[in-house]
């Protein structure tokens, strides 16, 4: 493998993880709030709401990223104009596999905003909308950064699938190198390359996300 | 003037009342007590004020109009004349002191935000704050900021919700003396739950003792505490170590105006001839008077206790047998 080659498929990864992952939170950031929002200790509890919209995320959680891959092949065939052998075509894939868990996180985050704050201002006659805005996400945002980085790289992980889409990516070619070569793939250092080269990005995502909720975090500073 | 009628009020939780036909009229520049033990209902009476509890049966009225009611959910808009603030203090972790305070006035859309909300920490005297995070303030600092950010949008009443329960001595004190100034200067009416009777006797002209999910006695508050009529108010008025003895003795209670010049126990004793034993004094100032109280033992004779008595009328001092309740 050259460099031009570990390039192109570190840009794959990269480029797979990114949008899937802002897909995911374009979907999953608004389901995430409905979900905090309507559930029993929430701003407007719906039972009506949250109960079907749980299981449906549930549901959505359980199907393995390999069926959905399968099952959306139609889908990303007509959206990106074919199903398979380009980084973009697991995109849409990703996305399903992916928005489900970012609404469990994002509800997660919210569920950690302090009750009383939430009530200060609602006593002052705030709205649904402006306590969303800004008491939800405010005091949420280290937990939202920390999970964003979560999501990240947990779909980051999914791109391994891209092998059997011939789709690219830095997982993908280190399996084809196992694939290739059963035998001595151990001793090939290209595959070690590869498995560095996925390790550096994890760890870049997973400490960039510790530090923006650390620097973020104002609950913890001490006189 | 009337500010806020309380009629009938009622709200249950899962089936069990915690407010029962609750009547009260607090006016304009009052600082009224609500006292009770823990579990009466104080919070919940406190909260149906400014709609944080929905009100099962009654009404509130705020200056004359309907502000909640069963089928008449509070306005939004009509909660920032009446403010609020906690045990808890509940302020945003993740704001500065100052930006605590500009959010209630982001509320209303106001202009300078950032000049009121300076203005509101400057009244409460915790300017140098501003720029610090609840992480990095004292309980008592926290309360401040907290009814700087309730004062910001300029209400008309001011619901402590045992503000000051979480908070040492000393801080007591400082935010009681905060809050008595805010209703002197700013004439605003202060509705105080609590249930540590310092804190009532200390700020407060009126007040209502709440037990069970009702009012047991409710007026001024020297009327209240001078004379307390239900076993409820005797026990949370009388110090500790006089219930303890009221299984066993018959005591009398004398009340005295906070005339000290008055030797009351001397002239007993000179007058009467019976030599009487102190169970327990004290003093107290109410409303910027001073009161003052003394539990004697009654002596064993009835006919020295009928003379006791008869004495004390003639006197002028009031009195009262103090009974196991």
């Amino acid at each position: 493998m050259n460099w031009q080659n570990l390039l192109l498929a570190g840009a794959q990864t990269l480029l797979m993880t990114v949008l899937s992952t802002a897909l995911a939170y374009l979907v999953g950031l608004p389901l995430g709030v409905l979900l905090n929002v309507t559930s029993k200790k929430g701003l407007h509890p719906n039972r009506w709401v949250n109960l079907p919209l749980g299981v449906l995320i549930n549901v959505m959680r359980s199907v393995p990223c390999l069926i959905l891959i399968a099952i959306l092949m139609p889908l990303t065939r007509a959206v990106v104009g074919r199903g398979s052998g380009e980084w973009y075509t697991m995109i849409i894939p990703l996305f399903f596999a992916s928005f489900a868990f970012v609404s469990r996180l994002v509800e997660g985050s919210l569920n950690e905003v302090d009750e009383g704050a939430i009530e200060a201002v609602r006593s002052m006659g705030a709205s649904d909308a402006f306590l969303i805005k800004n008491v939800l996400f405010r005091e949420a945002k280290p937990h939202l950064y920390n999970g964003l980085a979560l999501a990240s790289i947990t779909i980051l992980g999914y791109t391994a699938f891209a092998y059997d889409l011939g789709a690219g990516g830095l997982i993908a070619s280190a399996y084809g190198y196992y694939a290739n070569h059963t035998s001595d793939y151990l001793g090939h250092p290209d595959i070690w390359v590869l498995i560095l080269a996925v390790v550096v990005i994890v760890q870049l995502i997973q400490e960039a996300g510790l530090y923006v909720e650390k620097k973020t975090d104002k609950r913890r500073t001490i006189q | 003037m009337e500010e806020i009628r309380i009629e009938r009020l009622g709200k249950s939780f899962g089936g069990h009342k915690v407010l029962d036909d609750i009547s009260l009229s607090i006016d304009k520049g009052d600082i009224y007590g609500i006292l009770g033990l823990s579990g009466a209902g104080k919070s919940t009476l406190l909260r149906s004020i400014n709609g944080l509890e929905r009100i099962d049966e009654g009404a509130v009225y705020y200056k004359g109009t309907l502000l909640a009611g069963h089928t008449h959910p509070i306005e939004r808009r009509r909660r920032r004349e009446i403010a609020m603030i906690f045990q808890s203090f509940n302020l945003l972790m993740q704001l500065s002191a100052e930006e605590n305070v500009e959010l209630a006035l982001k509320l209303t859309g106001e202009d300078h935000r950032r000049e009121k909300a300076l203005a509101a920490l400057q009244t409460v005297g915790i300017l140098d704050k501003a720029a610090s995070y609840p992480a990095e303030l004292s309980g008592g600092e926290k309360q401040r900021v907290a009814i700087a950010r309730a004062i910001a949008l300029q209400p008309e009443v001011l619901l402590s919700d045992e503000a000051t329960s979480s908070l040492d001595g000393e801080n007591t004190e400082q935010v009681l003396a905060l809050l008595g100034k805010l209703n002197r200067e700013l004439g605003l009416t202060i509705v105080m739950v609590s249930h540590q009777i310092s804190v009532i006797e200390s700020v407060c002209n009126r007040v209502a003792l709440l037990d069970k999910a009702k009012i047991i006695e409710e007026g001024e508050l020297s009327e209240v505490f001078l004379n307390p009529k239900t076993a409820l108010a005797k026990e949370l008025i009388y110090a500790t170590h006089v219930k303890t003895m009221l299984d066993e003795k018959r005591m009398l209670r004398l009340l005295f105006n906070g005339n000290l010049d008055e030797p009351i126990i001397a002239e007993i004793v000179e007058d009467c001839s019976l030599l009487v034993s102190i169970v327990y004094a004290d003093s107290k100032v109410i409303a910027g008077k001073m009161y003052g109280q003394v539990v004697i033992k009654l002596p064993k004779e009835e006919k020295d206790c009928a003379k006791l008595k008869r004495y004390l009328a003639i006197k002028a001092i009031a009195f009262e047998e103090v009974s196991p309740s």
